[in-house]
C-alpha cells in the first residue's frame, strides 16, 4: 500500500529537515498520541502533563525518578492555526470532587507544548546543548484515524468495502435502513443536491449506531461524518457510497460522478493534509487501544478492532532514527502499543490482556519492528480509578476491584447512583488470546465504567497526583533517552 | 467457549455498604494482598473511619550525610571498644620489637639474643607470643562476626530470577526490607520505596526500583570504605621496610574491610564464595609478600639508591591498592543482595585517582562531574 508518492516524499523529507534544524537549537520530540476513537487518548494526555506539571509518581521515569528534572511549564504550541489542547480545562473537570467526570470526547484537533528543563548528563550535553526538551503532542478525534486507509481507495473501492462490511453481522441488522435507502438510488440518474444530502444523512446514522456501546464496532471510514469538527455541514462531507462497479466510469452529470468529486476532493483537501502535517513528521508514537470495550461487546467486535488496526498501520512510518532520515523523512523508531483502562482489572490480568494486545496488533508489531523501530506493549491506564481487593465468594477467592461506577444502569439491570463504591469481579480473561476473537459466551467478562478517582494528597507539603499504572514505563520507553 | 483450561470465573459485582470512609487496602505485596473477607449476602458490619496518628517526628532520624567520616559510621560497622585495646597492645609490641634493631627475622633476632643473653631471649619471646596472640585475637574477631551474618547468596539468586519474571518480585522486596528495617541509616530509603507499595509495577521494574532506592546509598558507602583501604594499604606497605609486617598488615586491613562490607550489606557470602574470595586474598597477601621479599633483593643487586628504593616503594605501594580493590569489589558483588540491574557495577577506573593521591580520604564519587 502506498500512501505517498514521491513528491508527498519529498515535502515529508523537507519537513523533517526543517524539524532536524531546528532540532539543533531547541531540541523537540514530536509525541504521536494515536488511538481510535475512545481509547483514552485525551485523558492520557492531560495525566501526562499533570504529572509533569505538577510532580506527580513517576518512579521508573528514570530522569525524573533521578532528581534531574528541574521544571515543566506550557508554552504557546508551535502551529497557530491549531487550536491548543484544553488541558486546563479537561484537568479542571477531572479534578472537580464532586462533580469529577471524564472529558468528553475530542471533536476537534488541538495541540499542546510541554517543556521541560533538567539537568544534563552526558558531557557533550552539558557543555554545549542546553537542558530543555519540548514535547509537541498532538491530540485529534479517534474517527479521523480511520480515514487514513482511504488515501490508497478510489471511490469505487471504498462504495464495495462499504457494502461489503454493511452486509456482514453484526452490522447488517444495523444497516438494513441504510441499504433499502441504497437500492432506490440509480448512480446514473442525474446529480440531485438533496438525494446526496439525504444518502449521506442515512449513512451518518448508520454509522453511528454501530458505534453504540453495545456494538463497540470501529467507525467505517471517513471518520469524519460522525466528527465533522470544523467541518460541519460543509459539502466536503455530503457524500455517501453507491452501488457502482469498480472498473466503470461515471457519465457527465450523474450522482456517481458528483459523489466521487466530492469523495475525491476529501481525499485530497481533507485527510491528505491531516497526513502530512501530523503523521509524517513524528518522531515517538503511542498507540493507545481500548480493548476492554471490544471484549465486553464479544468477539465480532474484537474482530472488528483487529481489523481496524489493520487498516491504519501501514501509515505509520516506522523505522531506525538515522542520518538517512534527512534525506528520506522522518521515522518513527520507538513505538508503544498500549492497552488502556488497565485499571479496570485486576493486575493478575494484566499479562493476559498484554497478549490479547499482541495478537490484535500481531502484523504490526513485526513489520514495525522489521522496519527497525523499537516497540513495547504494556497495559496501560494513564488516571487509575479504582483499587484492588480480593472478594471471598462461595470460598473462592477472586480478585476484584473497587471504585465509583457511573451514573446510569449496569448490563445486569443494577442502577448506580455514581457515589457509592462497588467492588466488581470483571471475570478471567482467556488464556489463550486467540479466544477473544473467536466465539464465546456472552457475559463472560463485564466492565464498568467508573468515574475518576477523588485526588488526595500524599503528605505535608506533598501536591496530589493521579494515580496510575504504567504510565511512567510507558514515559521512560518513549522519552527516557530525550533526557540526555 | 472452553472450560477445559482453568475455568472462566462468572463476573460479580458487590456493593460496599461501608460507604467512603473505608479504609483503602494497601496492595503492598501485589501477589499475597491480605484477604479480606467480604459476604456478598450476610450484612457486613460497617467499620468506622479511622485515622492513623503520624509517626512522631524524633522517632525516626535520618542519617545526616555531611557527617560522614571514620567516627560517624553507624554502629553496626565498628566492633566495640574493646578490641582497640588490642590493638594497640600489638602496636606497641611490634614498635618495641622494631626498636630492638628490627629488619630482619624475629626468629634471628630471638637466636641472637638468646645467644647474647638468656634473659633478653626469654623477654623478646614473651613479646612475640603476646604480639602473637593479640593478632590472633583480633583475627579471631572479625571472623565470628562475619559469621553471625545471614548468607544473601539466596536472596540474590532469588533477585535474579524475579528480574527474569519467574519468581514474584515482592516477596523478595518484603525480605530485603525486613533485612534493613532496624537500620537507622536506611530509615529514609525504607520510607522512599514504601511509597510505591500500593502501586503496580512488574516484577522485574520492583526489582530495579528496589536497588535503586536502597543500594544507591550502600554502594556509595562501600566504594568510601574500598578506597579508604586501598589507600591505607598502599601507603603502608610503600613506606614499611620488613616483609612479614606488610603481609600481616594487609592482610588485616583486608579482614576488616571485608567485615565491614558485610556488615554494611546486611550479610556475607556463603561458604562456597568466601572460599573464593579467600583464595584471592591469599593471592593477594602472596604477592605482596613477594614483592617487598624480592624488593629487598634487588635493593641488594641494584643498590642503594634513594630514588630507586622511593620509586619501587611507591610502585609496590600502587600494586597493593590495586589489588585490594579488586578483592573489595569482588567482594562488594558477593555482599550484595541484589544483582547489577539497575545500578552500574563500579570498576577500577574509579578508585585509580584515590589510589595515585596520598592525603586525604575523599568520596571517588565525588571526582565524577
Amino acid at each position: 500500500m502506498k500512501f505517498t508518492s514521491i513528491t508527498d516524499e519529498a515535502r515529508i523529507a523537507l519537513g523533517g529537515l526543517a524539524d532536524y534544524a531546528g532540532g539543533l537549537v531547541q531540541p523537540t520530540v514530536r509525541l504521536g498520541v494515536t488511538g481510535l476513537s475512545r481509547a483514552g487518548k485525551t485523558v492520557f494526555i492531560t495525566a501526562l502533563v499533570h504529572n509533569l506539571l505538577h510532580g506527580g509518581r513517576l518512579p521508573l521515569f528514570e530522569p525524573y525518578a533521578g532528581g534531574r528534572i528541574k521544571r515543566a511549564y506550557l508554552q504557546p504550541q508551535p502551529d497557530d492555526d491549531i487550536p491548543r489542547f484544553a488541558y486546563e480545562d479537561h484537568a479542571e473537570e477531572l479534578l472537580s470532587g464532586d462533580n469529577r467526570k471524564w472529558p468528553s470526547s475530542t471533536r476537534l484537533i488541538s495541540q499542546l507544548r510541554l517543556t521541560i528543563e533538567f539537568e544534563p548528563e552526558g558531557f557533550f550535553a552539558r557543555n554545549v546543548a542546553g537542558g530543555t526538551l519540548n514535547i509537541d503532542i498532538v491530540d485529534y478525534p479517534g474517527e479521523w484515524l480511520l480515514d487514513l486507509p482511504l488515501l490508497d481507495l478510489t471511490y469505487a473501492e471504498w462504495s464495495a468495502e462499504a457494502l461489503r462490511t454493511a452486509q456482514i453481522a453484526p452490522r447488517d441488522k444495523l444497516s438494513k435502513a441504510w441499504l433499502k435507502h441504497l437500492a432506490e438510488l440509480d448512480p446514473s440518474a442525474d446529480a440531485d443536491e438533496a438525494v446526496v444530502r439525504k444518502s449521506a444523512e442515512v449513512f451518518t446514522e448508520y454509522l453511528a449506531a454501530c458505534r453504540e456501546d453495545e456494538y463497540a464496532l470501529s467507525t467505517v471510514p471517513p471518520g469524519r461524518f460522525l466528527m465533522p469538527g470544523d467541518l460541519e455541514g460543509s459539502p466536503l462531507i455530503t457524500f455517501a457510497p453507491l452501488e457502482v462497479p469498480k472498473d466503470g466510469k461515471p457519465s457527465q452529470g450523474s450522482l456517481w460522478a458528483m459523489m466521487e468529486r466530492r469523495y475525491e476532493s476529501y481525499v485530497t483537501r481533507v485527510v491528505k493534509p491531516f497526513f502530512m502535517n501530523h503523521f509524517a513528521r513524528l518522531d515517538r508514537k503511542i498507540v493507545l487501544v481500548d480493548i476492554l470495550a471490544a471484549l465486553n461487546a464479544g468477539p465480532a467486535a474484537v474482530t472488528d478492532l483487529k481489523q481496524a488496526l489493520g487498516s491504519i498501520m501501514p501509515c505509520f512510518r516506522p523505522g531506525r532514527a538515522s542520518w538517512l532520515n534527512l534525506i528520506a523523512g522522518k521515522k518513527v523508531d520507538k513505538i508503544l502499543f498500549a492497552a488502556t483502562k488497565a485499571d479496570h482489572l485486576h493486575h493478575t490480568s494484566h499479562d493476559r490482556l498484554e497478549a490479547i494486545l499482541r495478537v490484535l496488533l500481531d502484523e504490526a508489531m513485526t513489520n514495525s519492528k522489521s522496519a527497525g523501530a523499537s516497540i513495547d506493549a504494556a497495559a496501560l491506564a494513564s488516571i487509575r480509578a479504582t483499587r484492588e481487593v480480593r472478594l471471598q465468594q462461595d470460598g473462592e477467592d477472586l480478585p476484584s476491584i473497587v471504585g465509583v461506577p457511573e451514573l446510569g444502569k449496569g448490563s445486569d439491570g443494577e442502577s448506580f447512583d455514581g457515589k457509592a463504591e462497588i467492588a466488581v469481579f470483571p471475570g478471567d480473561l482467556p488464556e489463550d488470546p486467540n479466544e477473544a476473537l473467536t466465539a464465546h459466551n456472552e457475559g463472560d467478562i463485564q466492565f464498568l465504567r467508573f468515574r475518576p478517582p477523588v485526588l488526595a494528597s500524599e503528605g505535608a507539603g506533598q501536591e496530589a497526583s493521579f494515580p496510575h499504572i504504567r504510565l511512567d514505563r510507558a514515559l521512560n520507553f518513549l522519552l527516557g533517552d530525550k533526557f540526555p | 467457549m472452553t472450560d477445559s483450561s482453568p475455568k472462566r470465573r462468572r463476573p460479580q459485582v458487590v456493593r460496599l455498604d461501608q460507604g467512603p470512609a473505608e479504609e483503602p487496602e494497601t496492595a503492598c505485596a501485589p501477589e499475597k494482598t491480605e484477604p479480606k473477607p467480604k459476604r456478598k449476602s450476610t450484612p457486613k458490619k460497617p467499620r468506622a473511619p479511622r485515622t492513623m496518628v503520624a509517626p512522631e517526628p524524633e522517632q525516626v532520624k535520618f542519617d545526616d550525610p555531611s557527617s560522614r567520616g571514620e567516627l560517624a559510621l553507624a554502629n553496626h560497622l565498628e566492633p566495640a571498644a574493646k578490641g582497640l585495646r588490642w590493638g594497640s597492645i600489638f602496636a606497641s609490641c611490634i614498635a618495641a620489637l622494631i626498636s630492638l634493631g628490627i629488619g630482619l627475622w624475629f626468629t634471628q633476632l630471638i637466636e641472637d639474643l638468646f645467644a647474647r643473653n638468656t634473659w633478653l631471649g626469654w623477654g623478646a619471646t614473651g613479646l612475640m607470643g603476646l604480639a602473637g596472640l593479640a593478632l590472633l585475637v583480633m583475627v579471631v574477631r572479625e571472623l565470628t562476626a562475619l559469621a553471625k551474618l545471614r548468607k544473601l547468596g539466596k536472596l540474590r539468586n532469588d533477585a535474579e530470577q524475579a528480574l527474569q519474571g519467574n519468581k514474584d518480585a515482592a516477596s523478595v522486596v518484603q525480605k530485603l526490607k525486613a533485612m534493613y528495617r532496624g537500620r537507622r541509616d536506611m530509615a529514609w530509603q525504607l520510607k522512599a520505596l514504601a511509597r510505591h507499595d500500593g502501586e503496580i509495577i512488574d516484577n522485574d521494574d520492583r526489582i530495579k526500583l528496589a536497588e535503586r532506592e536502597l543500594m544507591r546509598p550502600l554502594d556509595a558507602e562501600a566504594k568510601r570504605l574500598i578506597a579508604n583501604a586501598a589507600k591505607r594499604i598502599s601507603v603502608v606497605t610503600a613506606v614499611n621496610p620488613a616483609p612479614a609486617l606488610d603481609v600481616l598488615f594487609t592482610g588485616f586491613q583486608i579482614l576488616r574491610m571485608l567485615r565491614q562490607l558485610a556488615g554494611l550489606y546486611g550479610g556475607r557470602p556463603g561458604t562456597l564464595e568466601t572460599i573464593s574470595l579467600a583464595r584471592m586474598v591469599v593471592t593477594h597477601l602472596a604477592v605482596t609478600g613477594g614483592m617487598a621479599l624480592s624488593d629487598t633483593l634487588i635493593q641488594n643487586v641494584i643498590g642503594h639508591g634513594l630514588a630507586g628504593k622511593l620509586s619501587s616503594k611507591l610502585g609496590e605501594g600502587t600494586v597493593n591498592g590495586i589489588m585490594t580493590v579488586r578483592i573489595g569489589l569482588a567482594a562488594m558483588d558477593l555482599c550484595r543482595p541484589l544483582p547489577y540491574a539497575a545500578l552500574e557495577r563500579p570498576g577500577l577506573r574509579e578508585f585509580l585517582s584515590e589510589l595515585t593521591t596520598f592525603g586525604s580520604t575523599s568520596d571517588p564519587d565525588e571526582k565524577k562531574g
